[in-house]
């Protein structure tokens, strides 16, 4: 058995700088975020570049998938401190991928099993072609989850939008 | 039987591998269910094909919308379109897809060619533009081959799954199948070993039937062979005990015992038989011939008998023996006597049994000694002797006992007791009955003392002793025994013990001692005291040793002092002292009285006499009492006899004279209280007359002052003597109160009277100092029209006026009328001082202030009027440092001090004192919270006189015209009237005068309550 080891990745940028003023995407947005939240910066809803979303802390799980062979290495910000930064409040996420698959995710996948929104992969920034931009990351080495089949559709790649109900 | 448990043995082995076998193909089955399940239960291959073609379509239908330039879609859409269909095959990201893909008929092609297909497809892509046919062309063709090779896929994939969904179907039949077999062979397997176990359980319980039955048979006959040797056993043992009780039965007894055959040889003989011929011993033995052991007896027994002799006893032995005698007595060669009894049984054998009769014979023998010693001995001491038949009836008597009863030995033969006597001769009551009960009884009885009447009459007391006899069977056959006469004795006992009852219920300690100092009585009450708690004393001990007994109890009860009394007490005894008092302790005394006994013995009498010496000290107590109330009386009190000389003085006395009781004792009254000297006519009148006598206020002088009191003079009778009792109180400060309070009213109601009229005078004063005014006003006002209208109507000029008036000296008359108004008036205002009336307000003020400033003032005041040097006067002030403030009138005040300076100041002038000085104190006085302003001159001085008056309205020592006689009244009514206080004087002539003011702190108190409800309206 695989241990599952989650490192934390802290960046030293201040959380509160966020908190306080969602800065405008500069970049090409790669994920909108709409629904239940306090903090915007578009026509209700918050539009984040890749660059906004590494500012985050990066967290990175190595772990095995369902659809890859041995450990993999997936880095990106914690769903919940994204929903954090956007003071959301909810239960489910409802995330669309970009070629329209959509899955619910309860809130408390996020609060308990730390998922991410992985922005890379064996240190790759993830492109579409490698199922990019966002892929949503559960610590699969986990036996709980590995053994749920509901989990492993859960895990949408290629995220495009996520809406907080 | 052998073969068939061999039967069912391999029958068992047989089906366990049965189904080992076909549970272990059954394990297998279901592993592959497992597999077969797990395969398809993977991400379905359907769920990838179904999104590739999907994502494949999609990009398509995108470059199809961009090639032929349709609205909405931008090179970007299609190019995102594209990377989502290149993701699905990306080779890292296929992981187990691909694995599913391969196993699929043309799965790897398919991979592979789509792979190669998208590397082809990229450049066509990013270089495609709206109408460029070319590049679509190639893409639509790429995408077409890649949709039908993925089609291709599809069709296998489900024709592989197909093939998984039969292959579990089958192997989920061949398990049924095998579990079925497995079952049924389970089930056959089970039946049969439970068949071959039932059928040999059978056959084992009839085997099992016939065993028990023949062990049954067995046990059964075992043991009644058992029980047959275990009552065997049984009866030889008990056997072999009897014969061995028997037998130590023999050898205990102290009977002799032995059996002997019919040839008269030893069978057996016990241990009481072998003690009795230890010396021959060696002839006694199991078989030996009785005959042996007899010659071996005469052998032993050495010169005392000839041959014949021996013969003749080992014949008559040997004759017993034959005949087998009952009693065959023989005395042995030890001297004991024998008495055998013998008995031949059936067998011809002879058992015999012997006893030992030595002590028998021998306490015959005693009996027959005693009975005529006793005989002997009996009548030594009695006066007569007697004897009785077993019925009790006298068989003999003789001696005096016709003396004592008047009756002849005849009378008593073949009577009993009781029918001997007669009506003179009989027993005194009761003890008839106690005598036949002891004879009854066959007791023995020793000094029984019985009273009778004598044939005269007279009482007489006998003492008999008796004793039951038997015969040598030991029957009883009646008594033997004597009588004395014990009248004289008796009665000599009986005054003794009415001697000791009298000493017994005496309240006296009563002891005897013999000659040899031991304690031979003590009386009751002794006892009673000194052995109350455990025995302290008992007969027998010495003196010396009851003395000490009794100390201790003594020191334990009445804390008895030892250590001085015990040797005292010691060394007194058989030495009297008369008189001799032992006191306990506590209170309690013992009078001893010791008497020598003519045997050389001692009495001892000790008398309790301390209630009696309780009453002396009770007395001596109570003199004290009354001695010391005499003494703390603060009266003078002196007792004297007719002839007026002391016989009481009390402690009061003694401090006023300074002459102690034992000095003053029997001396005259004059020489010791010589102020009595008046009184003396008095005394002597009150003894003879018996009647008591007072003088109150009587004065004498001491140490120079004036002191008053009160005589009183009681007759008194004691033990028939007269005298008289002087009681002498001290009245002085009562006296001076009481003139005090006087002088206090009168004050008080001159005060009063004098306000009275000031008010009636004032009014009348009023009008005519007005009209005074008004007249000199109309006299000399120059200006006032009224004058001069006046002037002009009389035709005068008003310097006429003028001058008329000034020459007839009418205008100096109506000044002086305005002087003389001016002067009443002051004294008018003074006067009404005097009232309690007032307006002005107290305040808190500082003495120290106000008296300086009255200082300064009546300087000032002095100077101008007498030319006085008032800076002559020597000023000493002493005020306390920490005064605090005292409610009062300040201008009042002032007027106070001012009036008391003065006054003292024109006093020292006139005397013309040479050193003139003020001595100024104030003081507070905490407890009772009151300032004290003292200010004493060194002038004249007051005469007593003066003293008493001072205080009065217009008495004044003042020349005529100088002094009105009202400043210190008025004083007199500020300080006690307006502020509650006191104001004395204290003075000695030509030598100083002084004044006291006393001021409570919070003023006059009546007022306060006034003046708040003042406040409130």
């Amino acid at each position: 058995m695989i241990k599952v080891l989650v490192f934390l990745a802290v960046t030293f940028t201040s959380q509160s700088v966020f908190a306080a003023v969602l800065s405008e995407a500069k970049g090409e947005i790669i994920l909108t975020v709409t629904g239940n939240i306090s903090h915007t910066n578009g026509a209700s809803n918050a539009q984040f570049d890749l660059a906004m979303l590494q500012a985050m802390p990066q967290t990175t799980i190595k772990t095995e998938t369902p659809w890859t062979e041995g450990i993999h290495e997936f880095t990106g910000p914690k769903i919940q401190d994204l929903l954090q930064l956007l003071a959301a409040d909810g239960n489910y996420i409802e995330a669309t991928a970009l070629n329209g698959y959509k899955v619910t995710i309860p809130m408390q996948d996020v609060i308990r099993h730390s998922i991410i929104l992985a922005l890379k992969h064996n240190g790759k920034i993830l492109s579409v072609r490698r199922r990019g931009p966002s892929w949503v990351i559960y610590p699969w080495s986990d036996m709980e989850l590995s053994r749920d089949h509901k989990y492993y559709t859960r895990s949408i790649w290629q995220v495009k939008s996520l809406n907080i109900l | 039987m052998f073969n068939r448990i061999k039967i069912i043995y391999l029958t068992s082995a047989l089906i366990t591998l049965v189904l080992s076998i076909t549970l272990v193909t059954d394990l297998t089955k279901i592993k592959n269910l497992q597999n077969i399940q797990k395969t398809d239960a993977q991400l379905s291959l359907v769920w990838f094909l179904n999104q590739a073609d999907r994502e494949a379509r999609n990009f398509l239908q995108h470059a199809s919308y961009l090639y032929m330039g349709h609205q909405g879609v931008s090179r970007q859409q299609v190019i995102t379109s594209f990377d989502i269909f290149w993701s699905r095959y990306d080779a890292q990201l296929m992981g187990r897809i691909n694995r599913k893909l391969f196993a699929v008929d043309t799965g790897r092609e398919t991979v592979e060619f789509t792979r190669k297909t998208l590397f082809q497809l990229d450049p066509l892509v990013q270089k495609l533009e709206t109408g460029d046919s070319q590049s679509f062309q190639l893409i639509n063709q790429l995408m077409t081959t890649h949709l039908q090779s993925l089609y291709a896929l599809s069709i296998n994939a489900i024709q592989l799954r197909s093939a998984i969904r039969v292959q579990r179907h089958s192997t989920i039949d061949e398990l049924y199948f095998h579990l079925l077999i497995t079952l049924v062979s389970l089930f056959a397997g089970g039946f049969m070993i439970i068949a071959l176990f039932i059928k040999k359980g059978n056959e084992l319980t009839v085997q099992n039937l016939i065993f028990e039955q023949r062990v049954n048979q067995r046990t059964a006959e075992l043991y009644k062979s058992n029980q047959s040797l275990l009552f065997e056993a049984q009866v030889r043992k008990k056997s072999e005990q009897r014969s061995q009780q028997l037998i130590s039965a023999f050898d205990q007894s102290t009977e002799v015992v032995f059996f002997l055959d019919a040839n008269n040889q030893f069978i057996f003989f016990n241990e009481s038989f072998k003690k009795t011929n230890a010396a021959v011993i060696e002839s006694i033995a199991i078989g030996a011939p009785f005959e042996t052991y007899l010659n071996a007896v005469m052998q032993g027994s050495g010169a005392n008998l000839n041959s014949s002799e021996k013969n003749q006893w080992i014949e008559h032995w040997l004759l017993g023996l034959r005949n087998s005698e009952e009693f065959f007595e023989v005395e042995q060669l030890t001297g004991q006597q024998f008495i055998f009894n013998m008995k031949r049984l059936q067998d011809g054998s002879v058992i015999t049994i012997g006893s030992d009769i030595s002590a028998l014979k021998e306490s015959q023998h005693a009996l027959a000694m005693s009975e005529s010693r006793f005989r002997d001995f009996a009548l030594i001491g009695a006066d007569w002797y007697w004897e009785m038949d077993a019925e009790l009836k006298f068989t003999y008597i003789t001696g005096n006992v016709e003396k004592i009863s008047g009756l002849p030995p005849e009378h008593y033969i073949g009577k009993t007791r009781s029918q001997s006597y007669t009506d003179k001769f009989l027993p005194h009551t009761g003890s008839e009955q106690d005598e036949l009960r002891q004879m009854n009884n066959r007791e023995e009885f020793n000094d029984y003392e019985i009273k009778t009447h004598k044939a005269d009459g007279s009482l007489v007391t006998i003492s008999l002793s008796g004793e039951p006899r038997y015969d040598r069977q030991g029957n009883f056959i009646g008594y033997i025994g004597a009588g004395r006469d014990v009248t004289e004795r008796c009665l000599v006992e009986e005054l003794d013990k009415r001697l000791i009852a009298a000493v017994n219920s005496l309240n006296l300690f009563v002891t005897i001692f013999d000659d040899q100092d031991k304690l031979i009585f003590f009386n009751r009450k002794f006892g009673e005291v000194v052995n109350r708690d455990m025995r302290n004393i008992e007969l027998g001990m010495s003196f010396e040793n009851m003395w000490r007994s009794c100390s201790e109890y003594y020191t334990q009860e009445f804390g008895f002092d030892t250590k001085k009394w015990f040797a005292k007490r010691l060394a007194m005894h058989r030495n009297p002292v008369d008189d001799f008092v032992l006191p306990l302790g506590e209170n309690r005394y013992l009078k001893i009285f010791e008497q020598l006994l003519d045997d050389g013995g001692v009495i001892i009498i000790a008398t309790d006499i301390s209630e009696s010496t309780k009453a002396g000290q009770e007395i001596h107590r109570l003199r004290n009492y009354l001695a010391n109330i005499i003494d703390s009386m603060s009266s003078i009190l002196i007792g004297v006899d007719q002839q007026c000389r002391i016989t009481q003085w009390n402690f009061a006395a003694q401090k006023e004279t300074s002459i102690s009781l034992e000095e003053a004792y029997q001396r005259e009254l004059i020489d010791v209280f010589p102020r009595l000297q008046t009184q003396l006519s008095n005394i002597s009148a009150a003894i003879i007359k018996r009647r008591e006598s007072s003088h109150l206020k009587s004065l004498y002088f001491q140490a120079g002052e004036v002191c008053y009191e009160d005589i009183t003079i009681y007759p008194l009778i004691t033990s028939g003597e007269s005298g008289a009792v002087i009681r002498l109180d001290n009245v002085t400060e009562q006296v001076l109160l009481s003139e005090m309070m006087i002088q206090s009213e009168k004050m008080l109601s001159v005060g009063g009277l004098a306000a009275g009229m000031a008010h009636e005078i004032n009014n009348p004063l009023a009008g005519m100092m007005q009209t005074a005014n008004v007249m000199l006003n109309r006299l000399t006002g120059y200006t006032v029209p009224a004058n001069l209208q006046a002037c002009e109507d009389a035709a005068i000029s008003m310097q006429s006026l003028q001058q008329y008036m000034k020459d007839r000296g009418i205008l100096r008359m109506v000044n002086s009328i305005i002087e003389s108004g001016n002067r009443v008036a002051v004294i008018v205002d003074n006067m009404l001082n005097f009232s309690r009336q007032n307006d002005t307000q107290s305040s808190e003020q500082d003495l120290a202030d106000l008296l300086d400033k009255a200082l300064e003032l009546s300087s000032t005041d002095y100077n101008l009027k007498n030319n006085f040097d008032f800076k002559s006067i020597q000023i000493t002030r002493d005020y306390q440092v920490d005064m605090p403030g005292i409610v009062c009138e300040p201008g009042k005040i002032q007027q106070v001090f001012l009036n008391i300076l003065r006054n003292g100041a024109q006093a020292m002038q006139e005397a013309n004192v040479q050193a003139p000085m003020f001595v100024l104190r104030i003081k507070y006085d905490r407890e009772a919270e009151e300032a004290l302003i003292e200010i004493e001159d060194n002038g004249p001085g007051l005469d007593e006189g003066v003293k008493r008056r001072i205080f009065e309205p217009f008495f004044t020592t003042k020349k005529e015209g100088r002094g009105t006689g009202l400043g210190l009244s008025v004083s007199y009514f500020i300080i006690t009237e307006n502020h509650s206080g006191k104001l004395l004087v204290d003075s000695i002539l030509n030598k100083y005068c002084k004044f006291t003011i006393c001021l409570p702190k919070m003023g006059n108190r009546e007022k306060i309550p006034t003046r708040a409800a003042a406040n409130v309206h």
